[in-house]
């Protein structure tokens, strides 16, 4: 499936697509927004070519118009957004002037789309399977056959003729396992074989040709004429259930009548997938439809995206900000900046060499792709190695935190009045952050590391355990000892957006700190501000400002310097760049790793992105449902992981699995 | 289905809790309105004689029969005594309070369940139209009047309907009196849903604005669904949330707020008689309508509050 020629610059030149028409083709299009400053152009004249059944990525930071352009395609355009130049041609036929039927003929039944955000992306007011039905019925998708693409209709058309492709309905699923159990009677392993028919059809997919060979291998006697008596098609119903588990989503049908708010965010994905692919469209634009999940479910739903557009043929137009996952994902890549395509091509062409300036900071700086450059991202703090060989020697003596068996239970109202239920949060995890190193908790969301580095900030009292800070412990301190704690223990957010007061100037938030623990006096703490702004390398007149004129980056930069203002000795990070654009992200991790080599500090990394913990880790604790499944060095953790879970962490780093040539070392 | 069980007993004990807190809120309202009315200066009794007054020995007589010669708190309490044994006592003018509230509380119930229904029926139909044209003539229009209807007192827009439809016009009976129908109720309940029109609108045409640019909206085009059903399936259901909850609570506000308006058309409602009630400083009258009035906004919000449920499937009861 690879290419091996750019089909965006040169289509005519490129072999082995040369006789085909393209699907889509996007020729100098603009998009311009109306403001209150007048117009504005968000996507300045690109080029783009999408082949039947082919996967084009579109790469590039927030605000480069990737997601415009897609949305131009199927005229979604937000607000004031239009169309005001170039060419859309969709299967040979220019769209650009489409009326708002042509529009919502298009839209579903030809092209698809799997939105960004699963949580706000579905109707919390109706149930899941109304919410895919609605796809059905508005393009006018048969429930009782499955439909083929016209690219692989020819292949099966003798199928179509003997009704082999009627879907297996709810009711005849549970008459033919009933005779499955009824032919195996008490026979050895009959269950299992029953189970295992049970769990291979899915009702409202699997077609009567599937429930004819699974229930043959099952050893249903006759299964041919049985299947062809019973299976009749399904209805709607059992066709949304058929999507939902197309789309990977357990036990469909009963997930079909809940609600989104029953959902987590992966199992939205999933749904949101079924309807972008309900009635089976040519093209799907797939926008950034895993960047608001965890690696793992992230991992999980693109292998399954990928396999199902591959099997029906769907052509995927796929925008990410991940150069790794684009990398990985697609054959074809577009790399956009401000509203350019600043370059094109094949995936791996355009790792392993990138042209422009700006692919190639992109390729230096994507996390994923990182991981071959850890060493000389260590190489910049030679003490933190020698503090660390230091440890070694003096076992324990100066680890500045050590926590022990520390558990958190929280308490759940249950169902009845008065009654409740205890959740462990976190569950007896000891850990030690030895003084100058960095210490990461990696898991997923809900694994407890928040909860956890709450308890080490003291923000959360520990149900069970102790916290020991440079030997004493925090449970034994009393209110001012505590104050003193604070001082010397600082912590950095996720959200830099949040956790900036929009009503402090820069100065106030930074000098907050200094304030309420009455150090200095007000020429003094002014100074100490303005040294802190020039730590965290941003101009000194930034104290004049107010959070809501600096960017993600700039406000984490404040956040970095608030947290430093005492001269803390541990610093917690909370999902500190998880918020952050890849090349904002890389700046940040850098000036973090300087800072520790120039004061010492120990940090306590809270991440879901092992491919942040690589760069930034001595070590690494894996937690896993409350529990630190593993504890080692970081080089062990990415070079020889132990258990079965962090394996699965490993490889769900998007781009984990490329290589990269020589070309990409000298990016940054 | 066990999960419709444990739903069904969470609403069960929802609802309970809801009940209980009514209790308080009775007593605390009662106890007020009761407060004030009697703590008025005045003497009802000597204005019951009139210009002439009364002999002492019969306003002696009246005073213990009403048991104002009573301290106030001994009052409140025989009052209560009598409200749990559903007797609401008897008002100054010798009618059983509870028969006045009997015959007068259909007929407002009538009229604010139209002036209900009209206000909805306009306000959403208008909001919808304004916040899909949001910024266009239609929708600055609709602003103007309703904001005139929202500044305008009620009295005025009362008196200004009454001669203009009723007196000049025709189309409307210019009072109602004891002809009490849907026909003449109408131009009443047409004044008395203007300002609570006015509000639905805006907040119809402010949340339509909102979820046209929601995602799901978008979801939704994206399917391939027509405009008129994305509007209607999607919009509009999301929309109607906080206009039913603010419309709930209307229903007990039309209830209690309609004194004006009965008073302009002469309607013989609930509001009529808490008027005549007032003047006539006819304390257990006054506290007992007035305390119906507060059971029925309690009501009201407790069924919105149950309704909610049922337009939001993300509220749980706990």
């Amino acid at each position: 499936m690879s290419e091996t020629n750019d089909t965006n610059t040169t289509p005519q030149a490129d072999a082995p697509r040369e006789d085909q028409q393209p699907l889509l083709a996007v020729r100098d299009l603009e998009v311009s927004f109306t403001t209150a400053a007048g117009e504005v152009k968000a996507v300045k004249g690109i080029d783009l070519t999408v082949y039947p059944g082919q996967t084009v990525a579109i790469v590039g930071e927030s605000g480069s118009g990737k997601s415009t352009s897609a949305h131009a395609v199927i005229n979604l355009l937000p607000g004031t957004g239009k169309v005001t130049g170039g060419t859309i041609t969709f299967d040979g036929k220019d769209i650009t002037k489409g009326s708002t039927k042509d529009y919502v003929a298009l839209r579903g039944r030809r092209i698809g789309l799997v939105p960004q955000d699963p949580m706000s992306n579905l109707n919390p007011v109706w149930r899941i399977g109304y919410q895919i039905k609605e796809a059905l019925t508005a393009n006018g998708v048969s429930s009782t056959r499955a439909e083929r693409q016209s690219l692989t209709s020819g292949i099966v058309a003798d199928e179509l003729l003997s009704d082999d492709d009627l879907y297996l309905s709810s009711e005849a699923k549970k008459k033919l396992l009933a005779e499955l159990r009824t032919a195996l009677g008490g026979r050895d392993g009959a269950d299992d074989a029953v189970a295992r028919a049970d769990e291979q059809l899915a009702v409202g997919s699997s077609t009567r040709a599937d429930a004819r060979r699974v229930l043959d291998e099952a050893g249903l006697p006759d299964a041919d004429a049985r299947t062809a008596a019973v299976v009749k098609g399904g209805s709607m119903n059992d066709r949304v259930a058929g999507l939902l588990s197309e789309a990977g989503l357990q036990d469909a049908e009963r997930r079909a009548r809940q609600y989104p708010h029953e959902f987590s965010g992966g199992m939205r994905q999933r749904a949101l997938i079924a309807i972008g692919l309900a009635a089976r469209p040519q093209l799907l634009i797939a926008d950034e439809p895993t960047s608001a999940l965890d690696v793992t479910v992230q991992r999980t739903i693109l292998d399954h995206l990928g396999e199902l557009t591959k099997e029906l043929g769907t052509a995927v137009l796929f925008i990410t900000h991940d150069l790794g996952l684009a990398a990985e994902r697609a054959e074809h890549l577009v790399v956009m900046y401000q509203g350019k395509v600043v370059e094109s091509g094949p995936a791996r062409q355009i790792l392993e060499s990138p042209k422009h300036a700006y692919t190639k900071r992109l390729v230096a700086s994507a996390p994923s792709l990182a991981s071959r450059r850890i060493q000389s991202a260590r190489a910049a703090g030679v003490d933190t190695e020698e503090t660390r060989a230091l440890h070694h020697g003096n076992e324990r003596a100066d680890d500045v935190i050590v926590a022990e068996n520390l558990t958190k239970v929280f308490r759940l109202r249950g169902s009845r009045p008065g009654s409740h239920t205890d959740f462990t949060a976190v569950d007896d995890v000891s850990f030690r952050l030895p003084r100058g190193t960095t210490l990461a908790l990696v898991g997923e969301s809900g694994s407890g590391k928040s909860t956890a580095a709450n308890m080490v900030l003291n923000l959360l009292e520990p149900t069970k355990g102790k916290i020991i800070f440079d030997g004493v412990d925090l449970t034994a301190l009393n209110k001012k000892e505590l104050f003193k704690f604070r001082r010397r223990v600082q912590p950095i957010f996720q959200n830099p957006y949040g956790s900036l007061d929009p009503m402090f100037s820069i100065f106030r938030s930074i000098e907050e700190p200094l304030r309420v623990h009455k150090v200095g006096n007000k020429k003094s703490r002014e100074k100490r501000v303005r040294e802190l702004l020039d730590m965290v390398s941003l101009p000194q007149a930034t104290m004049r400002r107010f959070p809501n004129e600096l960017s993600g980056g700039q406000r984490q930069r404040i956040a970095i310097a608030r947290a430093l203002a005492l001269e803390p000795e541990v610093i917690v990070c909370d999902e500190a760049v998880s918020a952050l654009d890849v090349l904002v992200q890389a700046q940040i991790l850098t000036l973090l790793n300087d800072l520790q080599a120039e004061l010492g500090l120990s940090y306590l990394f809270i991440t879901h992105d092992l491919a942040v913990v690589r760069q930034i880790a001595d070590h690494v604790c894996v937690m896993q449902q409350g529990k630190i499944v593993e504890q080692a060095s970081t080089d062990d953790v990415f070079e020889n992981p132990q258990q079965e879970y962090t394996k699965e962490l490993l490889a769900a780093i998007p781009g984990a699995t490329l290589t990269l040539g020589a070309g990409s070392q000298s990016g940054s | 289905m066990a999960a419709t069980g444990r739903k069904v007993s969470l609403m069960a004990w929802y609802v309970a809790r809801r009940v209980m807190q009514l209790i308080p809120v009775f007593l605390g309202a009662t106890l007020l309105i009761y407060s004030l009315v009697f703590l008025l200066p005045g003497d009802p009794i000597q204005a019951l004689g009139g210009e002439r007054g009364l002999p002492p020995a019969v306003a002696d007589q009246l005073r213990a029969h009403y048991n104002l010669d009573k301290p106030f708190i001994i009052q409140y309490l025989l009052y209560l005594k009598g409200l749990l044994s559903f007797d609401l006592g008897v008002s100054f003018s010798g009618r059983e309070v509870s028969e006045i509230i009997a015959s007068a509380f259909p007929t407002t119930f009538q009229l604010a369940i139209m002036a209900l229904v009209i206000e909805a029926v306009f306000g959403v139909g208008v909001g919808l139209i304004a916040g899909m044209r949001k910024g266009g003539i239609f929708d600055a229009t609709f602003l103007v009047v309703s904001l005139i209807v929202i500044a305008v007192p009620i009295f005025v827009i009362g008196f200004v309907v009454q001669f203009v439809f009723g007196v000049k016009l025709g189309w409307f009976p210019p009072t109602v009196g004891s002809d009490v129908t849907f026909y003449t109720l109408l131009a009443p309940a047409i004044v008395l849903g203007s300002v609570s029109f006015a509000y639905v609108l805006r907040l119809t045409r402010t949340t339509v604005a909102e979820n046209l640019s929601a995602d799901y909206v978008r979801t939704a085009t994206a399917k391939g669904l027509a405009r008129p059903r994305v509007v209607r399936v999607h919009v509009l259901r999301n929309s109607l949330i906080p206009v039913v909850t603010f419309l709930g609570v209307d229903l007990g506000a039309l209830m209690g707020g309609a004194v004006v308006t009965e008073g302009i058309f002469n309607v013989p409602g609930i509001g009529n008689a808490l008027y005549t009630a007032i003047k006539a400083q006819d304390s257990p009258s006054v506290v007992s309508i007035v305390t119906v009035l507060v059971i029925v906004f309690l009501i009201a919000n407790l069924l919105v509050d149950l309704l909610y449920a049922v337009l939001d499937p993300r509220i749980r009861y706990a």
